[in-house]
């Protein structure tokens, strides 16, 4: 990926989409093999050095979400940029404002519809200036109206904040609608893609 | 201080209140009941040895030195008996006796006012006796006290107040030390003055002329010149060693009990009490840190999840254990808080009821060490008891905790 390129991957269940991103984040440590991140292969760093990675440089979108219930929206915000950069409760808010959540600050996740809740995330995913978004299965608990707001709204705000968006889903729709895609049916064959390259 | 780990836990906390009240009440009455029984026990010994209103020790009828104190000084128990009233005038012609002793004041009992005792004495114990260093009894407002022969009384401040009795009033005393309606005396007494408080056991007693308890109506005309104990205060208290063999072991007649160590005694006896109760104590401590540990515990692993996705978010292992030890530490300090309240609760109606019964007034807010080290040893108990939570928290696995696999 070229920074800021946004690409979708497309692979059916359990074909190693979610593992994939995992690796990609540093949250697992692959046993052999090289990941590169803004030029350098993650794959040598040490385990704080990698948290330190994704406190700075990752932002992450899960398909469920994953806000913490005890948490506010503006508080889930700030959680995204607490181990990194330092919470900043103005950049919060602005981004939280852009998501269309002004008026939520202070509600907790349960108090919101799972489309304001999954505008949350992404608010949070961008909180910390990632140089890279990945969003694991974003739409996956959306109707089709919400999941191509969200799309939008994923893309623009990346390219607004210079974050390239790898985007993984099953759904051939969301998949089309980034302007580069990548179809796997195993993890190996993107493996091996790899090692050609 | 928000994103820090500090933040987090105290969110945390708040997100789990019910159970952290839960664990900081089980530390609070820990603690609360460690501090009252060691403060207690320490203000109650050193209070009652300082609340000798002035007095050494106590001539009376041979009984035990324990009863003789308890009747005469702390006005508590029964009277053991009663001595002739020409005691005084024997002791007095022995010249060991005479010259150890600095003054005599002779007490009878036998009734009371409603519960409270009337204690006839001497004037000599208003007039030229030192209840503390320095400080006699003094008159709150205006009065006299009593005469000799007339039928007037002082009232300890305590009883007057309880009673609600002022100069002017007059009231018949009741038989016996302990209050049974009906069976008043004929006697009328008039209040002559109400004391200045001492706290010492003299605030519970309406003090009356000896003579009245020896002649009131009802009492045995036999025994009308005897008396219930001689209140000693000596010249020197080296004197005491020679005084208990001569009374207690040469002599049969009388009982001689130097009050400090008796009471000291009286205390020692109570050492197993205070042993269980501080046993209880640690015991509630412990349960107090499993509780914490328990409820840290269960809550780590509810939130394995939680966990998880602040690690995705970028925070540290040692973030996460901090953050656990945070909370665990919060929860006793909280619990330290609520320890005080439970103390001074605890101890304030025990030192009330001590008040009204003995008329001894303990200091509750005296520095004592364990002010110090029961907070820092609860707080101790909190940090070890979020190890094992902070270990949980640790070892969690990212990827397994986090959203389903696609």
């Amino acid at each position: 990926m070229e920074k800021g390129e946004q690409v979708a991957l497309q692979g059916d269940s359990g074909s190693g989409k979610t593992t994939f991103l995992h690796l990609l984040s540093g949250i697992l440590q692959p046993d052999q093999g090289t990941i590169f991140l803004n030029g350098e292969d993650i794959t040598m760093l040490g385990e704080a050095e990698r948290d330190r990675l994704r406190a700075t440089s990752i932002g992450y979108i899960f398909q469920t979400f994953n806000l913490l219930q005890g948490f506010t929206c503006l508080e889930n915000v700030l959680l995204g940029m607490s181990f990194g950069p330092g919470a900043d409760e103005t950049r919060a808010k602005e981004l939280l404002d852009r998501v269309g959540l002004s008026d939520r600050f202070h509600h907790h996740p349960r108090q919101l519809s799972i489309g304001q809740q999954q505008r949350v995330a992404v608010a949070r995913a961008l909180a910390n200036k990632p140089s890279l978004v990945l969003a694991d299965e974003p739409t996956g608990n959306l109707d089709p109206e919400n999941t191509h707001l969200a799309i939008d709204l994923m893309r623009e705000l990346c390219s607004e904040n210079d974050a390239g968006l790898l985007l993984v889903s099953h759904d051939v729709k969301v998949v089309e609608s980034l302007p580069r895609k990548e179809v796997w049916d195993d993890m190996n064959v993107l493996l091996s893609k790899g090692k050609q390259k | 201080m928000k994103g820090s780990a500090l933040w987090i836990a105290w969110k945390s906390l708040q997100q789990h209140a019910l159970s952290t009240w839960i664990a900081a009440v089980s530390i609070a009455l820990a603690g609360g009941l460690l501090m009252s029984v060691w403060t207690l026990r320490i203000e109650a010994e050193n209070t009652f040895a300082r609340s000798t209103c002035g007095f050494d020790a106590v001539l009376g009828p041979r009984s035990s030195k324990l009863q003789l104190v308890l009747n005469s000084i702390f006005h508590l128990e029964a009277s053991p008996g009663t001595i002739p009233g020409s005691t005084e005038m024997q002791l007095k012609r022995h010249p060991m006796i005479r010259n150890a002793f600095k003054r005599v004041i002779p007490i009878a009992v036998g009734d009371n006012y409603k519960g409270y005792r009337l204690v006839g004495t001497t004037s000599t114990l208003f007039t030229e006796h030192e209840y503390a260093e320095g400080k006699k009894f003094q008159i709150a407002g205006e009065g006299s006290y009593f005469s000799a022969d007339a039928k007037e009384a002082v009232a300890g401040s305590f009883a007057a107040k309880k009673l609600g009795l002022k100069v002017g009033d007059t009231f018949q005393p009741y038989h016996g030390l302990t209050y049974v309606e009906g069976t008043q005396h004929e006697d009328i007494y008039t209040i002559t003055a109400i004391l200045e408080t001492t706290s010492t056991p003299a605030d519970r007693v309406i003090w009356i002329p000896i003579k009245g308890i020896q002649t009131m109506e009802g009492h045995r005309e036999d025994l009308q010149n005897d008396v219930s104990a001689y209140l000693v205060k000596l010249r020197s208290k080296k004197a005491i060693a020679m005084l208990d063999p001569m009374f207690n072991k040469q002599g049969k007649e009388y009982t001689f009990a130097s009050i400090v160590p008796v009471m000291s005694r009286f205390f020692q006896k109570f050492g197993w009490f205070e042993k269980i109760l501080e046993l209880v104590a640690y015991l509630v401590g412990i349960a107090a840190a499993g509780s914490i540990l328990a409820i840290l515990y269960n809550i780590m692993n509810e939130k394995r999840r939680e966990i998880a996705i602040l690690r995705s978010l970028g925070a540290r292992r040692r973030t996460l254990v901090s953050m656990v030890i945070y909370q665990s530490t919060g929860i006793a300090f909280l619990g330290v808080i609520l320890s005080f309240a439970f103390y001074i609760i605890v101890a304030s109606t025990a030192a009330q009821i001590i008040r009204e019964q003995t008329g001894v007034v303990l200091d509750l807010f005296a520095f004592q060490p364990i002010f110090v080290w029961v907070p820092a040893g609860m707080l101790v108990l909190g940090v070890i008891s979020g190890l094992l939570p902070a270990i949980v928290a640790y070892q969690t696995e990212v990827s397994r905790n986090l959203a389903p696999s696609s």
